[in-house]
């Protein structure tokens, strides 16, 4: 064979491996998540009036997605839309103890023990609220099961993993 | 060229003197046809394999645990793009790059895959732009316009999943798809690739201007400076091809401006117009980039084309006129060129491009000075005697030059 050819073995050797890792990196880092992340229980809400069920998953909205505007904690006014933002969380007393929202920041603040800090994005803000998204809005379930948790969706404890490089992931739904 | 073709032309050759009878059945003994036969069999089984193994993991793929899906995934991906190099090595071009093309989308499968499994949710395109890069690096590897195509499609189709579900614009896969795919269309110069990647890239744009929110007309400076940089090819066919989608932007702009101008308020203006003294420097530095890339390669005359682009938008008032004079002057011009440059692909765009001026003229002028059913009449009177006129022309024509260049 032609010196091109063994050349072009390589190539796609290398563009293999790079594919690999591509995809074995992301879920490996989710994997860490798992083993290495704190987990905390937050609360779900009711999603505004929409079609929860979207083909493979159901659309998922938390008590902590909806912020009231007395908890920015910065000087600095409001962020707009699609900014980063810190979420301070803090356990509540209940039973069971799901952690609630204690503040909001635009660059990352110090958490106290019993405290977790998790970034969002600002999805949109108003006079009575600001609506912040996590990336763990999402809950994929295999087809034809989405129905049933439709219905429950609004009132349920979400078990969330927190690891403390701030990536964080949604390990399960549980009934409240 | 297949063995039916080369037995009944090969006789008319014997007939000719052109080969002897013995050459003849020489010649049609080279496309013996039982090996071509016998090199489909293990295609076709391991097609058949194939289907078997994926219905049935189709069928149970919800009992499958999620890691040993996504190990699946992997070994079918390497799996394609090592089947895919064997069987170019040898020699079965289409079959290989097929291959490599199912293992380029099986990639995206896994990372939707990934996705799901950690119920993620996608902020920007990142995921999709390491997509269309493994596209783009294969389609240089490969040298394949087909590979080309697909990975011109994920970033598309990656574009307008964020415009429509993210309401966000990724610059940068715009750049990597601009930069990357462009590259390529311009060392192959091939007219299916061009128009491919003018299309997919005003749409691109479009889709920009959409989510920003901005005025309608900043969408004419990354288009036209596109048009300018077509200037700069030195062929012909691709360099039209380059432009041909900006003017049919701008030609589908001055329409709109035509047919909609009355019914416009003043916040459908501000939806439209870009700051004047911007956009016209702007504009004003492409064409002047344009006309430059027109001379070197003398065609200065086709600076006519900028006619669309006339910023009539700007003035108190005629604006529907102007834009209708620049429509007919427009398609006029194309169609002479046509003729001049005896051009099938234009002397056909021009038709199409005049029929479409005079509706538009026909759907708008005449309510105020001219009796409805007259203008109808004498409308459709018109549009008759100009395609009779316009076919016989093009018949001619297509006569004189027998085939002539396509576009």
């Amino acid at each position: 064979m032609s010196q091109k050819t063994i050349g072009r073995w390589t190539q796609l050797i290398i563009l293999l491996v790079l594919q690999v890792l591509f995809l074995g990196g992301i879920a490996g880092s989710y994997y860490a998540v798992g083993w290495f992340g704190q987990e905390i229980r937050i609360k779900t809400a009711p999603v505004d009036p929409r079609d929860l069920l979207y083909g493979d998953y159901v659309t998922l909205s938390y008590e902590i997605s909806q912020l009231r505007p007395e908890l920015w904690k910065d000087q600095a006014p409001v962020p707009a839309r699609g900014s980063k933002v810190y979420v301070l969380l803090k356990q509540g007393s209940g039973n069971p103890a799901v952690y609630e929202a204690a503040g909001l920041y635009g660059s990352k603040p110090s958490a106290q023990p019993g405290e977790v800090i998790l970034q969002g994005r600002v999805d949109s803000s108003w006079d009575q609220a600001i609506r912040v998204t996590y990336g763990i809005e999402k809950y994929y379930v295999p087809e034809g099961t989405g129905k049933e948790l439709e219905k429950e969706a609004g009132n349920m404890i979400a078990k969330v993993k927190i690891a403390s490089w701030g990536q964080k992931k949604l390990e399960g739904l549980e009934n409240f | 060229m297949s063995r039916k073709w080369v037995e009944k032309e090969g006789l008319g050759w014997v007939e000719k003197n052109i080969i002897s009878r013995e050459q003849y059945d020489q010649i049609v003994h080279l496309y013996a046809e039982q090996k071509h036969a016998i090199g489909m069999l293990p295609l076709l089984g391991s097609v058949l394999l194939g289907l078997g193994i994926l219905s049935f993991i189709a069928a149970n793929w919800q009992e499958i645990p999620q890691l040993l899906r996504l190990l699946m995934i992997v070994v079918v991906m390497v799996g394609f793009y090592a089947g895919g190099e064997q069987f170019l090595r040898k020699g079965h071009g289409k079959l290989g790059i097929a291959l490599t093309a199912l293992g380029l989308v099986s990639f995206g499968a896994g990372i939707i895959l990934v996705g799901q499994m950690f119920h993620l949710v996608a902020y920007d395109l990142t995921s999709f732009t390491v997509w269309g890069l493994a596209g783009i690096v294969l389609t240089y590897m490969y040298r394949s316009r087909f590979l080309y195509l697909i990975s011109l499609l994920i970033f598309t189709g990656a574009q307008w999943y964020s415009t429509l579900e993210l309401h966000q614009f990724s610059y940068a896969a715009l750049v990597i798809m601009a930069v990357g795919l462009g590259y390529f269309t311009w060392q192959r110069q091939s007219t299916l690739l061009t128009w491919c990647y003018s299309l997919s890239f005003v749409l691109q744009c479009l889709m920009l201007v959409f989510v920003k929110d901005w005025p309608l007309l900043w969408l004419f400076i990354p288009v036209m400076a596109l048009y300018a940089a077509g200037d700069w090819i030195r062929d012909r066919s691709s360099g039209y091809a380059v432009q041909t989608v900006p003017l049919i932007a701008a030609y589908v702009f001055a329409v709109s401006m035509v047919l909609l101008w009355d019914v416009r308020s003043s916040s459908d203006l501000d939806e439209i117009l870009a700051q004047p003294a911007y956009y016209l420097i702007a504009l004003v530095v492409l064409f002047a980039i344009s006309v430059l890339g027109k001379l070197r390669q003398a065609r200065g005359s086709s600076a006519f084309e900028w006619i669309l682009l006339a910023p009539f938008v700007y003035l108190p008032g005629g604006i529907e006129v102007l834009y209708l004079l620049a429509l007919f002057f427009f398609s006029f011009y194309v169609l002479w060129r046509g003729y001049m440059e005896q051009w099938r692909f234009k002397i056909n765009f021009g038709t199409v491009l005049f029929l479409c001026s005079t509706m538009v003229a026909y759907g708008k002028l005449t309510w105020d000075f001219m009796d409805k059913s007259l203008f109808f009449i004498i409308g459709g009177l018109l549009l008759l005697a100009l395609s009779w006129v316009l076919n016989r022309r093009k018949k001619q024509v297509l006569e004189d030059t027998k085939g002539g260049k396509t576009s």
